[in-house]
């Protein structure tokens, strides 16, 4: 994984079709994120942003009935959700899942030793030094210290748990992070904090996929592809200046019957 | 029946009374919710079959009081037997009864006014195998005086055959007992167990329970908040799996003022297996300022497993505070989802999951317990 040529995309989505209990979602998605690339993903409600970074995971209700998915050249098609996230790819929840009775701390601990490792115990992390870690961590998020030994999510308002997905990737190290909505449901503060911990992941070398409906995340986060899902694929592609087009004309435009949309003549106004 | 006839003249009193009771009284309704999951006729072995006598040890490190088996300990703890035995689990039902009158073994535990016992006493309960168509009855008896504290671990293990034990327990005024227990029995087995509790005024007693039979198991747990100022929690997991029925009744009876009582129980049933639960809160006429809590949570496993948790409320009396909760339901694919994508296995995300469910009563358990269970958490692990 580490002894890659540098011409292969981080990821590459091929034609990607996919739905859930019978109903089509993704129609024909194409994507390539290169290494250290940020890209967004903007789109209305029900556009299909979370089912690709469902599908992208692996999430087992949805069912993927064409396309090709590569993560460093590695196809991910037959592989599970577990498969995946040691493969490098991590997904910030648009809604994290409580975990009753599992404190935040054991549970980071088994995911640090399962993306080590492939989850043998060889690669078990010292309690001390693993808690000295994490506290830091938490410290640099604005997670306050008690955290640690509460249930993962239970409990935590929107903000806490954005800032504790956040966390985990940044002590999980992923190649990929899909950030689903991470910066939504956020006041001020938390967004920063947020855009913080996402910027020195980036400055780590994670490749980000940002999902978002807001242009303010990419205030503080510089994208350096924008994207815009309509209708289950990508109907636009350009730089930050997309994101700013959106903000001002919504996505009307995007869908007017025959108007040819010419990324190269956005910015320019 | 097998009493010696060398025992004391009230104790075969008592054995007569509760050897006519036996052949006498109607066997439990499977109406009412004590027998309503579980057959009677699964735990009954009949009046006057020849008993078997189980391997009952007690290990203790007392300064003063008792810690014995029967029949040695008829010598040294005969004034507390003489009080206690037969006066709090009385023969009023055929399991009791029989209990009392065909008893050979068990264990008496006396803790003196104002000790405190700093090691736990254990009561170690082996039934390798009875003769067909034979319960091995166990007796025990356990009394903290006033203001005495104590941590009693009690297990029973039922490799074969069918075993009717009973353990009467009193905790005097101001007096603090910690108790767990474990009840456990083999495919095939079956297993009763009646664990009644008399707490004294401004007294505590906590049960911690683990009932994970592999064949049959029903479990007894009364407590009698018995006079002012008295508290009691039970705690209990139940774990059904294979072909295992593990059924938990607990009663928490409030017969004074300004009790308080809690239970909390969490049941995991796996394969075919079935785990019942029923919990009787009774607040009696009279005893105002009580508080009363239970919730029960049941987890299924598999399709084909089962559980039916039932809280039930009996309260006689007003100024009362009670509530309770029962909900089951299967393990949560979102959770095990989101464990999966950061990188666990599925089968370690599915035993973290367990581990959080059961983790309220888990951890109310003796390590000694909670170590022969599969997902025992490692050391460390608990944050």
């Amino acid at each position: 994984m580490m002894s890659l040529a540098p011409e292969t995309p981080l990821l590459a989505v091929r034609d990607l079709w996919a739905g859930i209990d019978g109903k089509t979602i993704l129609k024909g998605v194409n994507l390539v994120v290169r290494p250290g690339e940020v890209h967004a993903i903007m789109g209305r409600n029900g556009s299909g942003k979370s089912t690709l970074a469902h599908v992208l995971m692996g999430h087992p209700a949805y069912e993927v009935t064409r396309g090709d998915v590569f993560l460093d050249g590695r196809d991910l098609r037959d592989l599970d959700v577990t498969e995946r996230a040691r493969a490098g790819l991590f997904l910030g929840f648009q809604y994290p899942v409580a975990i009753p009775g599992v404190p935040v701390t054991g549970f980071l601990r088994a995911a640090l030793r399962a993306r080590r490792s492939g989850g043998s115990e060889s690669a078990d992390v010292p309690v001390r030094e693993f808690r000295r870690t994490l506290l830091g961590a938490m410290r640099e998020a604005g997670i306050p210290e008690d955290f640690a030994s509460r249930p993962v999510n239970e409990g935590f308002s929107g903000g806490e748990k954005k800032r504790l997905e956040v966390l985990q990737m940044l002590m999980l190290k992923p190649r990929l992070a899909i950030l689903d909505e991470t910066d939504s449901g956020l006041d001020i503060d938390a967004l920063k904090a947020v855009a913080d911990g996402i910027n020195r992941g980036i400055a780590a070398g994670i490749g980000v996929l940002l999902i978002t409906h807001y242009q303010r995340i990419l205030d503080h986060v510089k994208p350096d592809v924008v994207h815009v899902f309509l209708d289950g694929r990508v109907a636009l592609s350009g730089g930050p200046e997309v994101a700013r087009e959106l903000e001002e004309r919504g996505y009307e435009w995007l869908e007017a019957p025959g108007e040819a949309v010419n990324p190269a003549s956005l910015g320019t106004r | 029946m097998n009493a010696n006839l060398d025992e004391p003249r009230w104790l075969l009193e008592r054995r007569e009374e509760a050897t006519r009771a036996a052949g006498t009284l109607p066997m439990p309704d499977r109406a009412a919710h004590r027998f309503r999951f579980t057959d009677p006729a699964w735990l009954w072995a009949g009046v006057g079959t020849g008993a078997d006598t189980a391997d009952v040890a007690v290990e203790a490190t007392l300064a003063a009081g008792v810690a014995g088996t029967f029949p040695g300990v008829l010598a040294s703890a005969g004034d507390a037997l003489a009080e206690f035995l037969g006066r709090l689990a009385r023969p009023d039902d055929p399991f009791l009864a029989f209990n009392l009158a065909s008893f050979t073994s068990g264990a008496v535990v006396v803790i003196p006014a104002g000790a405190r016992v700093e090691d736990p006493v254990r009561i170690r309960m082996r039934i390798a195998k009875t003769n067909q168509g034979t319960a091995c009855a166990v007796r025990n008896l356990i009394v903290l005086g006033r203001g005495a504290q104590a941590r009693v671990h009690e297990t029973l293990d039922v490799e074969d055959g069918l075993a009717n034990v009973v353990t009467e327990v009193v905790v005097a005024d101001g007096a603090r007992l910690e108790h767990a227990w474990s009840e456990e029995a083999g495919p095939g087995a079956a297993a009763f167990t009646h664990l009644r509790t008399s707490v004294g005024r401004d007294a505590f007693v906590s049960q911690s329970g683990l009932l994970s039979p592999a064949g049959r198991g029903k479990a007894e747990v009364v407590t009698t908040l018995a006079d002012r100022g008295s508290r009691a929690e039970a705690t209990a997991l139940i774990l059904a799996g294979g072909e295992s029925h593990a059924d938990l009744r607990v009663i928490e009876d409030h017969a004074a003022s300004d009790a308080t009582s809690r239970v909390l129980v969490r049941a995991v049933a796996s394969g075919g297996g079935r785990a019942v639960f029923t919990g009787l809160l009774r607040v009696r006429e009279g005893a105002s300022g009580s508080e009363t809590y239970e919730e029960a949570r049941g987890l299924l496993r598999s399709p084909e497993a089962s559980a039916d948790l039932l809280p039930e409320l009996e309260i006689l009396t007003h100024d009362v505070r009670a509530s309770h909760g029962a909900a089951v339901g299967p393990l949560d694919e979102e959770a095990r989802y989101y464990l999966m994508s950061r990188g666990l296995g599925a089968e370690e995300a599915e035993a973290m999951l367990v581990r959080g469910f059961v983790g309220p009563v888990l951890d109310r358990l003796p390590s000694e317990f909670a170590a022969r269970l599969p997902w025992a958490p490692a050391a460390g692990e608990n944050g």
